[in-house]
């Protein structure tokens, strides 16, 4: 393998690590100065690089306490588990890996996964953000399109594997979230954060006492479901056949719009502090009384049913 | 040896290789050569340890085009290379004292 190449693997798994940028520098540095050494003085420069082992390994080493560990064999999947510190934003791409997040008990956060030979999570940690992509080997992707027709039929499909992936965080105001997921859920327990983007397809999402700043989701036929949450400066939500259901929602503006899905939202606080619209064709309500707050509920074939708590 | 035993020791040896002159990742390794057996993956978190312990400083020079790390041995360092050759002599004592009682 060539110098640079090797270089490149190494970068690679540093960034999959929490190891902070200095470090990283520092490495690439002393690993590429010890192999141009060891060249210049007689050793062959492939021979060497094969001697320090893997990239991942050579890091293993140098860094024990950075390694994804196994938890568990449940059967063929396995659990690993990993965390980090100083993560500003968590990033999502994924298809159909469940999430659960809760509050963890220090401020780490820890990800703990599923993965086998067909599915497993990439990991990576670079400048705070913290990105999480779903990754198929080829037997993943076709595992994937056999599920595929079991995802449009029946919803959560209990016949297809279930993926899963734990993260546990610290309460952090300003943690930002941008999550995709196409059939995976999601459910979010006691959640302090300051903006959240959710795209889901099919996947459903539960929220229990969660804070947030902004909440915006995107859903095609997956429902929503909140109890207790509160979305201070704006809370958005648009499905397109996936059900709302929203108890104690609280939040300055609420816009709900979905095509067929339902609509049932109880918002915590004042009618009378709070302009209403509700939209549906040929039945309209709108409630102007210049207040702070703003709700919005807009639906074509769906039910509504709308209240506030006081 | 112990592997207990080996971790302090080989922190210990770095430093000596440093006492007489300032010296690089490759030539600590190659002067170390058949006192211990040292790695460079053993070394990078022994030079690490150090260096945040404030045993060494380091530096760059340029060489070749590229820039190779110098470390220096610092007073704190120098007290450590002390501090084991006293605790070795302790130690030996109580080798001794086992040696004797074995051979009895």
């Amino acid at each position: 393998m060539m110098l640079n190449e090797y270089l490149g693997m190494i970068k690679d798994q540093l960034d999959r690590r929490n190891i902070n940028e200095d470090e990283k520098e520092d490495i690439l540095q002393y690993i590429e100065e010890m192999i141009t050494d060891r060249a210049e003085n007689g050793e062959d420069e492939a021979e060497v690089i094969a001697s320090l082992g893997t990239a991942d390994k050579l890091i293993d080493d140098l860094f024990p306490d950075t390694k994804a560990e196994y938890v568990e064999e449940k059967d063929i999947i396995r659990r690993k588990n990993i965390s980090f510190t100083d993560v500003k934003k968590i990033d999502i791409d994924s298809t159909n890996y469940d999430f659960s997040f809760a509050v963890s008990d220090d401020d780490r956060v820890y990800v703990e996964y599923d993965s086998d030979e067909y599915l497993s999570l990439d990991i990576r940690f670079e400048h705070g953000v913290l990105k999480i992509d779903q990754h198929n080997s080829i037997q993943g992707i076709g595992f994937l399109f056999t599920s595929l027709s079991k995802m449009f039929s029946k919803k959560g499909s209990d016949s297809a594997r279930k993926y899963e992936a734990i993260i546990n965080l610290p309460k952090y105001r300003d943690l930002k979230f941008d999550i995709d997921n196409v059939s995976g859920d999601m459910k979010f327990t006691d959640i302090a954060a300051a903006d959240i983007k959710i795209n889901s397809v099919s996947g459903d999402l539960y929220f229990q006492s969660c804070d947030f700043a902004k909440l915006k989701i995107e859903c095609v036929s997956g429902d929503i479901e909140m109890n207790d949450v509160t979305a201070k400066d704006k809370c958005k939500l648009q499905t397109v056949s996936g059900d709302i259901r929203a108890e104690e929602l609280e939040s300055k503006e609420i816009r709900t719009e979905t095509v067929s899905g339902d609509v049932e939202v109880l918002i915590r606080g004042e009618r009378s502090d709070t302009d209403v619209r509700v939209e549906k064709p040929l039945n309209e309500t709108t409630s102007r009384v210049d207040g702070s707050r703003y709700l919005k509920i807009e639906t074509v074939s769906g039910d509504i049913s709308w209240d506030f708590t006081n | 040896m112990d592997i207990q035993l080996k971790r302090g020791t080989l922190d210990i040896c770095v430093l000596a290789s440093l006492l007489n002159e300032d010296s690089y990742g490759y030539k600590i390794i190659q002067s170390l050569n058949g006192v211990v057996d040292i790695s460079e993956s053993t070394l990078y978190p022994i030079l690490r340890r150090l260096e945040s312990s404030d045993c060494l400083t380091s530096y760059s020079v340029e060489h070749n085009g590229r820039l190779r790390k110098f470390y220096s041995i610092t007073d704190t360092g120098r007290e450590r290379v002390k501090e084991y050759l006293q605790d070795f002599k302790e130690l030996l004592q109580i080798y001794n004292y086992i040696a004797k009682e074995v051979k009895k």
